[in-house]
């Protein structure tokens, strides 16, 4: 192996090492899985870190940590882990109990109920991390509580793994 | 044994070939042991919530910056309760019969705090809150004598353990309100939805013995506490998102709360300066100083982190220095000494920073300090 | 602390108590489901199921109280007159059987009082109603007291 390439090697796998970690709104930016990008400076998240997703393209994309649907995920994406932003990967098992989150939908203007069922069962995924908390509160509430393992209710399969972000309902009928 | 090794050594010394170097005829072969744990002023547990593995807690020295040592604390653990009067630390701990799989055992693990090593476990009902690292999770009571940990299956109760008997007492149910906040030897509170504080008071084997319902402590519709709170001897402050200070004196017979007090001016809030963090707050008792991580943020925003803290002095109810850090914090603690460091921690980042508590001066960065750094426990020096 | 700072720190928040009035359904979304489930079977041993049960807490007094003091529904950032339509929502729902006949429906100025009852202990005060339906009547069919896992007579954790 060159020694070009050797450095890469290195650089991507200090990357996925990252990629492991909190986005919290975004302060670790685009987390590419696997990818020789390197993640955006905190500095240039600060600019944009009072409350709104930066990488506005990125709003629509599952495994974004911008989707418009994780506006209080806390968790590893299951679209990166193999499922989908409404389906657990398998050899999980969702979690029959969660938390919710009210979401914007940039593409109607309608705000969702976002139902986060975690799937269960496996260790961490450890891929495409994301902690948004738009109406999350401490486990005195806890049906809007993002800190709680909700793998709870799953007959033993406590492990988490990672969460999804189903749609359950229209928040404003 | 070591004795009989030097013998033969020497003995094929004798045997072989002349080597490059001979041995000495004083050579002793080393013998596998432990060090003893350092003691210090400045050393800090850092958890690693590491989710990808079961999670650890590593024992820092903040003045040289080396990892001391490390303890398990099983599947997503959280603090350790450290006792002040006997050399043992606990741990409420969740363990997988076949590592991410199988049946879940919920134990108290005791740890003595010499050795670092398990002396025992008491088993609990497998279902404490299993969560992000918050030290309200699990409690000492102040005696020592009882630790709670807070279940959440969905139903709220609390556990309570037995140190002395070394038994699991019962469960005492506190449906709608969360974790543990000690109050004294048998008592304790909890956040309640509704706003409330429920204020718990055991008997002298750990069982309830009353209960009272403080109603309208706080408006969670309007401005909600967050769980992450610090005591100053007697007293309980929680802060709200909003950045209020509620203090809650436990000192008397019954509960009272002074007047909230605000962490921010009128135009700091109109720039939307807000704490925020997992572990945001820490307090410095000698001298009555609060630190606090602080944002620029929204709604939302309550677990931001930040790259400034603000020191109070907790009598006069002032900000009176503003610390900038160097990196994101997440997670500060102080520790308790005449010349306090501050421990500084992001959730993103490996590093444990270490600064001058007093002029805010960075000293020193602790590279590759836990995978994912949560929360932050400052020991106090055992040699006096 | 001015009212301007109070206003302002209000305003800071998304603010859980709703000016907006919602449907039963669309609060029982966000409210109840997360642990109820959407169909309301909740989850065995950890989360009562609704369904087939809920409304034969309407044959007592304690019982239509018990409805409304469970901290679930007292601690709900709903108002009284939205609490009152999700719970008269929730029992037709998923209980229609045990809708008494002369079923009133909860009102606004009948949650309010109660809610500010809410039960910090449910388990008692749940058997001491069950036990008393079950006196009372053998027409009706009381939910089962379903054991909580780890309790006596619980069901055997099952190997992965």
């Amino acid at each position: 192996m060159s020694r070009f390439d050797a450095l890469t090697q290195a650089a991507a796998r200090r990357v996925a090492s990252r990629t492991s970690r909190r986005s919290l709104l975004g302060w670790l930016g685009r987390l590419l899985v696997g990818g020789a990008a390197l993640p955006l400076l905190p500095v240039a998240r600060i600019a944009s870190a009072a409350g709104t997703p930066s990488g506005v393209g990125k709003i629509e994309d599952p495994e974004s940590c911008d989707y418009w649907r994780y506006c209080a995920i806390d968790g590893f994406l299951c679209s990166c882990c193999g499922g989908s932003a409404s389906s657990c990967p398998p050899g999980t098992t969702p979690s029959p109990m969660t938390w919710v989150g009210t979401c914007q939908n940039p593409a109607d203007g309608k705000a969702y109920i976002v139902s986060y069922n975690d799937c269960c069962g496996q260790q961490a995924c450890g891929r495409c991390m994301c902690n948004r908390n738009e109406g999350d509160r401490p486990p005195y509430l806890p049906w809007v509580s993002n800190d709680i393992n909700w793998c709870l209710g799953s007959d033993n399969k406590i492990a988490y793994h990672c969460s999804t972000a189903l749609l359950v309902g229209l928040a404003d009928k | 044994m070591a004795s009989r090794i030097a013998v033969s050594v020497l003995s094929l010394a004798f045997l072989a070939p002349v080597a490059p170097h001979a041995m000495a005829a004083d050579f002793v072969a080393e013998a596998a042991k432990t060090a003893p744990l350092p003691d210090g002023p400045h050393r800090v547990w850092l958890h690693d919530l590491a989710t990808v593995n079961y999670s650890k807690a590593t024992l820092f020295d903040g003045d040289t910056g080396k990892l001391l040592a490390e303890v398990d604390t099983g599947y997503q653990g959280q603090e350790l309760e450290l006792a002040a009067k006997t050399p043992r630390f606990f741990s409420a701990e969740t363990y997988l019969s076949r590592g991410f799989r199988g049946t879940r055992t919920d134990v108290v693990t005791i740890f003595d705090a010499r050795t670092l090593l398990p002396t025992g476990e008491i088993e609990i009902p497998a279902k404490r809150l299993l969560g992000m690292p918050t030290s309200a999770y699990a409690s000492l009571l102040d005696d020592e004598r009882f630790l709670l940990a807070y279940n959440f299956s969905p139903a709220s109760t609390v556990s309570v353990v037995d140190l002395e008997r070394a038994v699991f007492v019962g469960e005492i149910e506190i449906a709608g309100c969360a974790l543990i906040y000690p109050l004294g030897p048998r008592r304790f509170a909890s956040l309640c939805g509704d706003g409330s504080l429920l204020e718990v008071t055991l008997d002298e084997d750990g069982r309830e013995k009353a209960r009272k319902a403080h109603a309208k402590v706080f408006d969670p519709g309007v401005d909600p506490l967050m769980e992450k709170a610090v005591r100053a001897g007697s007293q309980w402050l929680f802060v709200s998102f909003a950045g209020d200070v509620y203090p809650v004196e436990a000192a008397g017979a019954e509960l009272a709360f002074g007047a909230k007090w605000p962490l921010a001016s009128a135009d700091e809030r109109a720039a939307k300066w807000l704490p925020g963090g997992l572990q945001p707050f820490a307090l410095h008792a000698a001298s009555g100083r609060l630190y606090t991580v602080m944002h620029q943020g929204g709604p939302g925003s309550h677990k931001d982190p930040g790259r400034v803290v603000w020191v109070y002095d907790l009598a006069a109810k002032k900000r009176v220095q503003k610390l900038s850090l160097a990196e994101l914090a997440t997670s500060i603690a102080v520790s308790q000494d005449a010349a306090p460091l501050l421990y500084s921690a992001f959730l993103g980042a490996p590093a444990l920073v270490v600064y001058d508590a007093r002029a805010g001066s960075r000293l020193r960065a602790i590279e590759n300090a836990a995978v994912w750094p949560a929360l932050l426990q400052p020991i106090a020096a055992v040699a006096k | 602390m001015s009212a301007f700072a109070v206003a302002l720190g209000a305003a800071l928040l998304l603010a859980a108590v709703p000016d907006t009035h919602r449907s039963p359904e669309t609060n029982y979304m966000l409210h109840c489901q997360g642990c109820h489930r959407p169909d309301g079977s909740g989850v065995p041993g950890a989360v009562p199921d609704l369904r087939g049960q809920v409304a034969v807490f309407l044959g007592s007094p304690a019982g239509r109280a018990f409805l409304v003091r469970v901290p679930g529904s007292a601690n709900a950032p709903l108002s009284d007159r939205e609490l009152a339509e999700l719970l008269v929502w929730t029992v037709r729902r998923f209980d229609p059987a045990h809708v008494p006949a002369n079923f009133a429906p909860y009102t606004a100025d009948e949650v309010g009082p109660l809610r500010a009852q809410k039960l910090s202990k449910v388990k008692a005060e749940r058997a001491a109603i069950l036990a008393e339906l079950n006196a009372g009547s053998r027409a009706a069919s009381p939910p089962r007291e379903s054991p909580p896992p780890g309790a006596a007579g619980a069901p055997a954790r099952r190997s992965p």
